[in-house]
């Protein structure tokens, strides 16, 4: 039997995951104090990029839960609705001032919520319901998405790099890829695990059929 | 972690059934339509509330500020309190929903 990879685990990734956000958050707010920043300043715009990552950290908190085990599907419509609001951020971003970085993460948000769609809502009512999504990833393979992200996630990484190159930014778009990356691999290892649960129904099912058709 | 979310987790409802549900119940009064209006148009105007107020990203050495960025918290928060204030809204048309239905019964 072949031995887990530590990225295979999706119970040591969502806990890294977790432990990443912290870590985004505290280190966000500690370069506002050390820059003496006023607290208007930390609440406009400091609050601003953390609120959505406070929102992933209550996502990923309250699947390691009980109660956010049983209302999974429900977390997941959530988690959808607010990486469409990022999408609506990232498009009226463009507006406001139009960078590199911008582009990409406007292009890297779109894909994000793809992807989201075409993991989470896997073998629910709603899969039925999106056929359009569906049609087009029937030729994307879930491994292709994910490198397809984890891609993305360097080129902001160098977006970020050409925009500025104090200590504070390379530390906090580094962080910030690297959660990229890591909700990437989160999501692909739910696909490819529901996968996986589709093709042991369909070899459970196969044996029965071929029997039928014998004892006929 | 996985097996544990397959064995716990409830399935979501059709959509079909969900907009049964939607479009075959009773007739909603004024409070209900207040409320679901609301709810539209307080979304689309905290949006516009988070692009009108950017927040600042980049200042220079004199603190001004040199690129702003779409203020998603404000938004966010907006957004809770629309949701919080058609809840309201609806809450109480549906009670008096439930006292029509009552005051039926009781003639």
């Amino acid at each position: 039997m072949e031995e887990k990879q530590w990225y295979d685990d999706e119970n040591l990734v969502t806990s890294l995951l977790i432990g990443l956000l912290i870590l985004i958050i505290i280190m966000s707010q500690a370069f506002a104090i050390r820059h003496q920043l006023g607290l208007t300043f930390i609440v406009r715009s400091l609050l601003n990029n953390n609120s959505i990552y406070l929102l992933f950290l209550v996502y990923f908190i309250f699947i390691k839960l009980s109660i956010g085990k049983k209302n999974f599907n429900l977390c997941n419509i959530c988690l959808l609705l607010v990486q469409i609001l990022c999408v609506v951020a990232s498009f009226l971003n463009l507006f406001q001032s139009l960078q590199i970085s911008i582009i990409i993460r406007f292009i890297l948000n779109i894909l994000l919520l793809f992807y989201m769609g075409f993991s989470l809502l896997i073998n629910t009512p709603l899969e039925k319901h999106l056929k359009g999504i569906t049609n087009i990833s029937s030729h994307i393979t879930n491994q292709n998405c994910f490198y397809g992200m984890f891609a993305l996630a360097i080129l902001l990484l160098v977006g970020e790099f050409i925009n500025s190159l104090e200590f504070d930014h390379i530390v906090l778009s580094l962080l910030e890829s690297i959660f990229i990356i890591g909700v990437s691999r989160y999501l692909y290892l739910w696909r490819s695990y529901q996968e996986n649960i589709l093709l042991k129904t369909k070899e459970d099912t196969k044996p029965k059929r071929k029997k039928k058709k014998d004892s006929e | 972690m996985f097996d544990e979310i397959e064995k716990a987790k409830k399935e979501l409802p059709n959509v079909s059934v969900v907009k049964k549900k939607i479009f075959n119940s009773k007739k909603q009064n004024f409070y209900q339509i207040v409320a679901i209006i609301l709810f539209i148009v307080g979304s689309f105007m905290s949006i516009l509330l988070g692009n009108m107020v950017p927040s600042c990203t980049d200042t220079n050495v004199f603190g001004q500020c040199q690129a702003t960025e779409f203020n998603i918290s404000l938004t966010l928060l907006s957004l809770a309190i629309c949701f919080l204030l058609s809840m309201f809204f609806y809450s109480i048309g549906h009670i008096i929903n439930v006292l029509e239905a009552i005051e039926h019964k009781m003639q």
